[in-house]
Formats: C-alpha cells, sequence, structure tokens
C-alpha cells in the first residue's frame, strides 16, 4: 500500500511540475528563448503573494488571484523590453539577458525580504486530506494543484488549436517569417506568449508555497525541474509536458520510497535516460 | 490607376546589392511578370515589397501611400499578399487551418475559406490533414489559397512553378485568371519564362538586381529576352554547353518528382546576392545550342523550353 501511495503522490506531484513547466514550455516554442529566471519568477510571484496576503489580510488564495495577473503584465512588457531585443542580437543574448534577471531577482528579494524561509500560509488546508484507506490519503491541496495544472493544460490546448491568436501562436513557432508574411505582429504575439508563460509560472510559484516553504535562493531548483519536465515529455507538446512532470514526480516519490535520499537524484536520472535513449521525449508530436 | 510604384529601390545582402536603382510600376489590375536567371533579385525584389526583407534605399508607394519602412503586417492589413519561394506552409498546422491563419488581417472581399475550396475542390475533403503531409503542387496550392484570404489587391507570386512537375504547374497556372478575375493586381517572379510570358499582360527582365528589359510579351522578341534574361556575356561561352545543359535538364524531372516539392536542386538556392550562379550561364548556352530554341512559339530560354515540351509532348 505504500507503494500505490507512493505512486499516487507522485502524479499528484508532475502537476505541479507540469505547471511549473509549461510556461518554460511555450517560451520556448514559441520564441526559442530558454528563459533561466523562470524558476526565480515562480519564487517573485510566491513572495509577492505573501505580501499581498500580509498587507491586505486576504487569503493565499485571493492573493494569487490578484500576483498572477500582475505577472502576466510583467511578461509582457519584459518582452517586448528586453527580451525583443535580445532575440536581435542573437541566442545568447536572450541566455544571457535571462541568467541576469535570474541574478537581479534573486538578490532584490535577498534584500527585501532576508533569507528567511517564508511560507503561505492556507491554515486547515495544509493538512487536510481525503483519507482513502488506512496508508493511502490524499492531500486536498495536492489533488487542488493537479486539478489546477490539468485545467490550465487543457486550457491552453484550446486557447493554441481554437483561437485565432492561438493559431498564430503555433504557426509563429513553426516559422516566424512566414507568420508575418501572412499578418503577424511579432512582437506583440511574443508578449501575449510570454505573459501567458508568466501568468502559468506564478500559479505554480503560489501553489507551491502553499505546500512547501520558500526562501529567495530556491529558483533554479525549480527551473531545473521545469526543464526536466519539458525534455522528459517531448519539446513543443503540452500533453507531452503534463506526462513528463507525472514521470518526474512519479520518479522521486517512488525512489523516496526505497530511501529518501535518492529522490532527487532518481529524477535527474530519468532525465538523463531520456535524453540520451529518447531525446525527441515520450510525446513528441506537435499535436498543439 | 497606379497600385505599386517603386522608384530607385536598392536592398542588401550582407554588402552585396541584390537590387539596384530599380523603378517599376503596377497599374491595378495588371499582371506583371518579373523573370532573370537565378541571382537576378527576383525573390529578394519581392520579399522587399512584401516587408520581410529592409529596402536599403529608395521607396515603394502602394496606392499612392509611402510603404517602404512599414512593417509587413501592416502591409498585409494594407493589402499586399506574398505567396513565398519554397511555399512555407505551417507544417503543425492542418490544412484548413493553414487557410484560417492567412485570414489573421483579413480584409473584406470575396476571398474567404469556403471561395478557396471552392477554387480547388480536394481541399475541402482533407482539410483537417496536416499541411506537411501534401505534396508539393498541393502545398502550393494551399499557400495561394492562404494568401488569396486575406483578399489582397497586389498579390506576389513568388515561384510557383519551383519544384513542381509540369502538369502540376499548367494546372495552378489554369486557375490563376480565375483568380485575377476577382480584381486582383498580380505580381509574380518565374524562372519558367514561357510561363511568365503566356500569363502576364507586362514583363520585366531582372540582370544582377537591375532592370535591363521591360515591355509586354507581345512585343519583345525572343531574342531580346535571351540576351536580357543572361546578359550579353552569355554568348561568349559555348563550351560549358554540353555539360551544363545536361545538368541543368537533369534537375528538372528530379524536382517534379519530389513530392515535397522541397528541394529543387538547381533552382531552390535563395536569390542572395548579386552573385550569378553556374545556374544562370549554363542554361544560356544550352538555350542557344538545343534544337528546341529555335524553333518558333513563346520564347523557350533554357529550362522553360524543357517544361513546355514536356507538357505538350
Amino acid at each position: 500500500m505504500a507503494w500505490v501511495n507512493a505512486v499516487v503522490q507522485g502524479i499528484l506531484l508532475g502537476g505541479l511540475y507540469a505547471l511549473f513547466a509549461c510556461g518554460l514550455s511555450i517560451v520556448f516554442g514559441v520564441m526559442r528563448i530558454v528563459n533561466l529566471a523562470h524558476g526565480d519568477f515562480a519564487v517573485l510571484a510566491a513572495f509577492l503573494a505573501y505580501s499581498v496576503a500580509d498587507a491586505t489580510g486576504l487569503g493565499p488564495f485571493w492573493a494569487g488571484v490578484i500576483v498572477i495577473p500582475v505577472l502576466a503584465a510583467v511578461g509582457y512588457l519584459l518582452q517586448r523590453v528586453l527580451l525583443q531585443r535580445s532575440l536581435g542580437v542573437g541566442p545568447l543574448a536572450t541566455l544571457l539577458a535571462t541568467f541576469g534577471l535570474s541574478v537581479i531577482i534573486q538578490n532584490v528579494l535577498l534584500q527585501t525580504y532576508s533569507a528567511d524561509a517564508r511560507a503561505l500560509d492556507i491554515g486547515r488546508l495544509a493538512s487536510a486530506s481525503l483519507r482513502i484507506s488506512g496508508q493511502l490519503s490524499i492531500s486536498y491541496l495536492a489533488l487542488i494543484t493537479f486539478v489546477l495544472a490539468v485545467v490550465v493544460l487543457v486550457g491552453l490546448q484550446l486557447y493554441l488549436s481554437r483561437t485565432r491568436t492561438g493559431r498564430m501562436l503555433r504557426a509563429s513557432s513553426d516559422d516566424p517569417e512566414a507568420a508575418r508574411l501572412v499578418g503577424a505582429d511579432s512582437r506583440h504575439l511574443y508578449g501575449i506568449a510570454t505573459s501567458i508563460a508568466f501568468a502559468t509560472v506564478a500559479l505554480a510559484g503560489v501553489m507551491f508555497a502553499m505546500r512547501s516553504s520558500f526562501d529567495p535562493s530556491i529558483g533554479p531548483t525549480r527551473l531545473i525541474f521545469a526543464f526536466e519536465a519539458v525534455v522528459i515529455g517531448g519539446l513543443g507538446s503540452l500533453w507531452g509536458t503534463l506526462v513528463g512532470g507525472m514521470v518526474l514526480g512519479l520518479a522521486q516519490t517512488v525512489a523516496g520510497q526505497f530511501d529518501p535520499a535518492l529522490t532527487l537524484l532518481a529524477g535527474h536520472v530519468i532525465f538523463l535516460a531520456v535524453l540520451a535513449f529518447r531525446p525527441q521525449g515520450l510525446i513528441p508530436a506537435r499535436s498543439t | 490607376m497606379t497600385l505599386l510604384e517603386i522608384s530607385d529601390l536598392y536592398a542588401y545582402h550582407g554588402q552585396l546589392a541584390a537590387i539596384s536603382a530599380l523603378d517599376l510600376t503596377v497599374e491595378e489590375g495588371q499582371t506583371l511578370a518579373v523573370i532573370g536567371a537565378n541571382g537576378a533579385g527576383k525573390s529578394t525584389l519581392l520579399r522587399t515589397i512584401a516587408g520581410v526583407m529592409p529596402a536599403g534605399a529608395g521607396s515603394i508607394r502602394f496606392d499612392g501611400r509611402d510603404i517602404t519602412r512599414l512593417p509587413a503586417h501592416h502591409r498585409v492589413a494594407a493589402g499586399i499578399a506574398l505567396v513565398p519561394e519554397g511555399r512555407r506552409l505551417f507544417p503543425s498546422l492542418s490544412v484548413e487551418e493553414n487557410l484560417l491563419v492567412g485570414g489573421y488581417r483579413r480584409r473584406p472581399g470575396p476571398w474567404n475559406v469556403d471561395r478557396v475550396m471552392e477554387l480547388f475542390p480536394w481541399m475541402a475533403q482533407r482539410r483537417r490533414q496536416s499541411a506537411a503531409g501534401l505534396s508539393g503542387g498541393e502545398q502550393q496550392a494551399v499557400a495561394i489559397g492562404r494568401a488569396l484570404i486575406s483578399n489582397p489587391r497586389l498579390l506576389l507570386l513568388d515561384e510557383v512553378s519551383l519544384g513542381l512537375a509540369p502538369v502540376v504547374v499548367r494546372r495552378i497556372y489554369q486557375v490563376l485568371p480565375e483568380i485575377l478575375r476577382a480584381g486582383t493586381t498580380a505580381l509574380l517572379v518565374e524562372q519558367d519564362v514561357a510561363q511568365a510570358l503566356r500569363v502576364a499582360d507586362h514583363v520585366h527582365c531582372l540582370l544582377e538586381g537591375r532592370t535591363v528589359l521591360r515591355g509586354r510579351p507581345g512585343e519583345l522578341a525572343r531574342e531580346q529576352i535571351e540576351r536580357a534574361y543572361f546578359g550579353v556575356d552569355a554568348r561568349r561561352q559555348p563550351a560549358a554547353a554540353p555539360g551544363g545543359s545536361g545538368s541543368a535538364d537533369a534537375s528538372d524531372p528530379a524536382g517534379a518528382g519530389d513530392p515535397a516539392g522541397a528541394s529543387d536542386p538547381a533552382g531552390a538556392g535563395d536569390e542572395s546576392g548579386a552573385i550569378p550562379r553556374q545556374a544562370g550561364p549554363n542554361p544560356a548556352g544550352s538555350g542557344a545550342s538545343e534544337p528546341s530554341a529555335s524553333e518558333p512559339g513563346p520564347a523557350g530560354a533554357g529550362p522553360a523550353g524543357k517544361a513546355d515540351e514536356e507538357v505538350t509532348g
């Protein structure tokens, strides 16, 4: 039964990883930018939600509702003002720009909030769980996170396949110049893609901050997990990202059953194995 | 009425002037063909008009308005649509989605998805299929449809025949009059000179980025076009002809059989720079030495005459 529990927890954890990863996947898919500050923006969102909750007395969920659109706006501006310029210079410039952002965010957070670990207090929900049997119980928070992740991914999928802008984002990802020839304003489109990515990473950051403590330095670890989920699932496929997140989560919790020390290692090993034997990812098809 | 007016246009690939001091006007309702060898600057010209390539100097006026510095997407909204060289469909989108994307900045007008599917009836059954799985000719039809759906006033067609079987090329050119009947003005670039002369009411011949000849197809002698096409120097190198003509001809069926149509070894090259590639002078020799070239009829220079033969014979 402990194993069943590990599997269930792993899948639920995968939802959170997928939430972290989908923004990374979109930004890479549309603009070929690897956003090295992705994890740090999640942490930034967590701290902002913390401050909003602290200042207004709102619950963390409502604080999240406020922070998500703020990050989306930040994403749009950041793309138009900074990333668009670096795109013109070349792929290395975008890497450097996002790496610089990562350093800046970490240090500003450190300066503002100190290095103390914090947590978003969600009261009884933090420990409440759905008891299925003696050894198997599902935390409500993990379940909510997973459901949110699925809703976000399905929503994104529908957005990309059904709407005019979504179609143009996919077209632009295929061939940016041909997209301009049919009327794509690439700057605006890239701004939209980045703001979607930032909204999802803000949600991921807030959900993460509800389940465990955070401090200004944890961004890069989040980035690595997100990156691994994207690669395991297959670039450019949102379903792949969900599957990638779940595989990563499963690997961690199942390995943790053997020995808690193996938790992180197992995830990295799975990632390397996929990279070595199936570099296109588990669901490579451009089904978006 | 003058729809497009280009004056003293320069465009550069790095240091190389792909287009130099080019003047060109297109009247509303006209079909203008720009012909010239590889590297003459034809594609560069269309790309500069469409706005995906910057103009180095000079001006482009569309419907009286200066659009020289206008971004590409505003030009689409103004009524310029380019069918790019090599089709450039979006492979991860379905046939229908490719057409829908073409309507992103749709102007009011007769063209929509249903109308395009009437023009090419096979599309209706295959609307959900990925555009990547189509044959070269089918992709070309979708690419034309995608451009039409924006309801352009000026349709730019870049090497429609490139890498396609002659039969397919003929079929595509058969629908062209039907497209233009709606009042669309067309500026087409074509290596297949015979084909270009058949559909166009004005011809403009480029050599190394400069205009060397212009006029109505009926008023131009074949000799004149040949000379303009290859430059006068071409006459001086008959020695290269036999080998050269063999390889140039061989590339034709190869391109025709290629289902993706993406790689025509002779023609798929970019129009980058004013360096005349080998393909330029070689067909010149072949055109002069081949018996077909001396036959009367539409000016069949090099590969053009060859394609024509295959269709009729």
